[in-house]
């Protein structure tokens, strides 16, 4: 992701406790000047041990992106703008020359830019790069390579015999580095080590045969302090041909994860004056932040530092707030949704079996109705629109509003049965700018299809339309059901013939009666996921709708983890979807008919209860999935839960998997 | 001997972690660390998990003592059970859209 997203991201929020207006103005200035470069990871260092809200911003450049940084130095006017950018672009040059040793040796190389210096206008960075496989007694020509780049090489060569001493002591303590960092922006005449994690005994040990010049006794003891929070440490210090900084850096995570484990140290920080309380707050709004949908940017803290003064006291404790494109704690909701189903119609020529439409009395939704909810999600960067019936073919003003999708920026896809499907329909909806075309299908013959779908010639003949047609993007929308689990290798086949570029494996949900008659069974579950597991990587994709969570859990299981977690594991009602009834109403869900208020998308999304006790669910799992060794890794449909027992909080009686394992 | 050095720069490779995770049995992670020049027993590859599991489970970093009675002292084990437990951390991170393998489909599919 571009830098420009994070801090258009980070400059959302003006009220911030933690960013002041001229921090914006700085961040604004960064965007400015470094928003193309591409980075996975961004952090911003605040101290926490006093009120300003300013913020020193790093980004990580990876490896695999290190050919367009390059890039990027070389046809920015950067390179050109100081010694300090002509550095750093030379350094990115010899990372990419495969020839060098620098080039498979570091992993990634991160920018910092100090505010003030930013603030300024001095328009320059740290650089610091990973030596992880820095080796006692190796040589390490390589890292010197790299250093020489960086502070020229006289500088480097006569900071060697003392790097080289850091490095060798490590030797015997089963201990590597992290970092080597150079401080180009603040002209420094030195160069920044970072170990990697080590035990209290082993830093002071460590700095003890540095000879470090602090007050070691003293550190022990403040390191000591912190042991209930905190077990491993990385120590910085500044390395000069005169030896090792007094001033030091002592960086570290803590113990146990959390957001109530965040605030309980900065509470513990507070009272030792190392951290203001406007900061501890600031800091619990950062981590409360839903992630941002359209750019998938998230927020955590990545680390803490304390910079211990020469007299070996701590004199700051700095925060460093990460922004990352993945997410590496929980979350349960969006900031914004992501997706909507907009329900067209209650009409339809059809009778499946497993309808779950009330199709008494045929309608369509207004549609200026539906256009105004297109606008909202365009205003709120909605990424897709799936539009469906009733049969959504039967709906007059389809095109028209595909069209007010693509013009909001939407991708709208629709489901269809195959009614009224042909050549010249199919091309009004490419003309309108529709996205996936799904297919509504259970089954490779007509006898496995009409026990729980209508339409299967219809299906059938669809499918080869858009094959003539040589369509970009169809789909079949497949349901299991215990009668038709052991046609899915047929029905694959049959997707393969047609073209299909994915089969999307779908849940049963509860249908028009508010029944769930042909549930697959445990060992059809096993079967049709051992099925998915191996069936080999080719145009024709096979996916798991979220709904399905059980199957999604059996598929996500591998020997050290089980894949299915996170806000994808199961039901999104909520979470980063919600629907639009024929009404014009919203709900959570196109399958979860709970009429909200009359209000926009996004107070709907904010302050709706129904919405907010959906992203509650798992703090209060009920029988029989507590019980369920997937209870972890699966989140059922709550349709089931509302359809079946008239509550949302009630676990899924009906789930296969549970009780099989509980046999 | 396998060195520290070399088995963190086994694992600085994303995809190569990715792939661990993406294993079923602790005879293919065998077999792929082995491509690597790491041999371990499937014994010492079930105790990494057990490592991953106490770490998923409570949030909590381990202890030297509870590294030290699930690695048996083995530096190797010890090294290749921290950065699997390391790898985790982005990993079940990827994980939280919805896995690895239908991540991205995860997103395009669904609601109807």
């Amino acid at each position: 992701m571009k830098l420009h997203h994070y801090l258009r991201h980070l400059t959302q929020d003006k009220e911030s406790l933690l960013f002041d207006e001229q921090c914006h103005r700085v961040f604004e200035r960064l965007a400015t000047a470094l928003g193309d470069i591409e980075s996975q990871e961004t952090i911003q260092e605040i101290d926490l041990s006093m009120t300003g809200r300013q913020a020193d911003y790093s980004c990580r450049l990876d490896k695999t992106d290190r050919d367009a940084t390059l890039d990027f130095l070389r046809h920015s006017s950067l390179a050109q703008s100081s010694p300090a950018w002509k550095a750093v672009t030379d350094l990115c040059a010899i990372w990419c020359d495969e020839q060098s040793g620098v080039s498979s040796r570091v992993s990634n190389v991160w920018l910092e830019m100090d505010y003030e210096s930013w603030q300024q206008g001095r328009l320059e960075p740290c650089v610091f790069f990973d030596i992880s496989q820095v080796c006692p007694r190796g040589g390490n020509d390589w890292m010197y390579q790299a250093l020489s780049v960086l502070l020229g090489p006289e500088r480097s060569a006569m900071f060697r015999l003392r790097l080289d001493a850091c490095i060798d002591a490590l030797e015997g303590r089963n201990r590597q580095l992290f970092q080597l960092g150079v401080m180009l922006g603040r002209q420094a005449e030195s160069a920044r080590l970072f170990t990697s994690d080590m035990t209290r005994e082993q830093l002071t040990s460590y700095l003890a045969e540095l000879n470090w010049s602090g007050d070691l006794p003293g550190l022990a003891a403040k390191l000591e302090s912190m042991e209930p929070f905190v077990r491993k440490f990385i120590l910085d210090f500044d390395v000069t041909n005169a030896g090792i900084s007094e001033k030091i850096g002592i960086n570290f995570g803590l113990r146990r994860s959390g957001d109530a484990t965040v605030d309980e140290f900065l509470a513990f920080a507070e009272a030792q004056q190392l951290c203001v309380a406007e900061k501890r707050t600031g800091i619990r709004e950062w981590l409360a932040a839903a992630p941002d949908p359209a750019a998938l940017i998230f927020n955590d803290i990545s680390h803490f530092k304390l910079a211990i003064n020469p007299a070996g006291v701590p004199k700051k404790l700095k925060a460093y707030l990460r922004q990352g494109s993945v997410p590496r704690r929980q979350f349960t909701a969006f900031a914004r949704p992501r997706m909507m189903n907009i329900e067209l119609t209650t009409r339809c020529p059809l009778h499946c079996p497993q309808c779950y439409c009330d199709l008494s009395q045929g309608r369509d939704i207004d549609l200026e109705s539906a256009k105004g909810f297109v606008r909202q999600a365009g205003a709120l960067q909605m990424q897709q629109i799936n539009l469906s019936g009733g049969e959504t073919l039967v709906y007059p003003h389809l095109c028209e509003l595909i069209a007010c999708c693509r013009e909001h920026g939407i991708r709208a896809n629709v489901a269809l049965s195959g009614y009224g499907f042909d050549t010249e329909v199919l091309r009004k909806l490419r003309n309108a700018g529709v996205g996936g075309i799904y297919i509504s299908l259970n089954g490779s013959t007509e006898a496995v299809n009409r026990q729980s779908r209508d339409g299967y010639d219809l299906a059938v003949k669809a499918l080869a339309t858009l094959q003539q047609e040589n369509d970009p993007d169809y789909l079949i929308n497949w349901v299991a059901h215990r009668h038709n689990v052991g046609n899915f290798p047929a029905m694959v086949a049959l997707a393969e013939k047609y073209g299909v570029k994915t089969v999307v494996v779908m849940a049963f949900k509860p249908d028009s009666r508010h029944e769930l008659p042909s549930l697959p069974s445990h060992e059809q579950l096993v079967y049709l996921a051992d099925f998915i597991k191996k069936y080999p990587a080719g145009p024709l994709k096979i996916v798991i709708e979220s709904c399905f969570s059980p199957l999604r859990a059996l598929v996500g299981q591998k020997f050290f983890v089980n894949l299915n977690q996170g806000i994808g594991k199961g039901c999104q009602a909520g979470r980063d979807s919600l629907s639009v009834n024929v009404d014009g109403k919203l709900t959570p869900c196109r399958h979860l008919e709970i009429e909200g208020n009359n209000g926009s998308i996004a107070e709907y999304w904010r302050q709706s209860e129904v919405l907010r006790q959906l992203r509650t669910v798992e703090q209060d799992t009920r029988t029989p999935c507590r019980s369920c060794n997937y209870e972890r890794y699966c989140l059922h449909c709550m349709a089931v839960s509302w359809k079946m027992h008239g509550e949302l909080f009630k676990g899924n009686d009906f789930c296969e998997l549970h009780q099989a394992i509980n046999r | 001997m396998v060195n520290e050095a070399t088995i963190r720069g086994v694992f600085s490779d994303e995809n190569f972690v990715k792939g661990l995770f993406e294993l079923e049995t602790p005879r293919e992670v065998q077999a792929t660390l082995r491509q690597k020049d790491i041999s371990l027993s499937v014994e010492e590859i079930v105790k990494i998990r057990e490592l991953l599991a106490k770490r998923l489970e409570t949030g909590a970093e381990l202890s030297d003592e509870e590294l030290e009675s699930v690695t048996g002292g083995s530096v190797t084990v010890a090294i290749v059970g921290l950065l699997i437990l390391a790898g985790a951390a982005t990993f079940t991170g990827a994980v939280s859209l919805g896995g690895i393998a239908y991540c991205t489909d995860y997103f395009t599919h669904g609601n109807w």
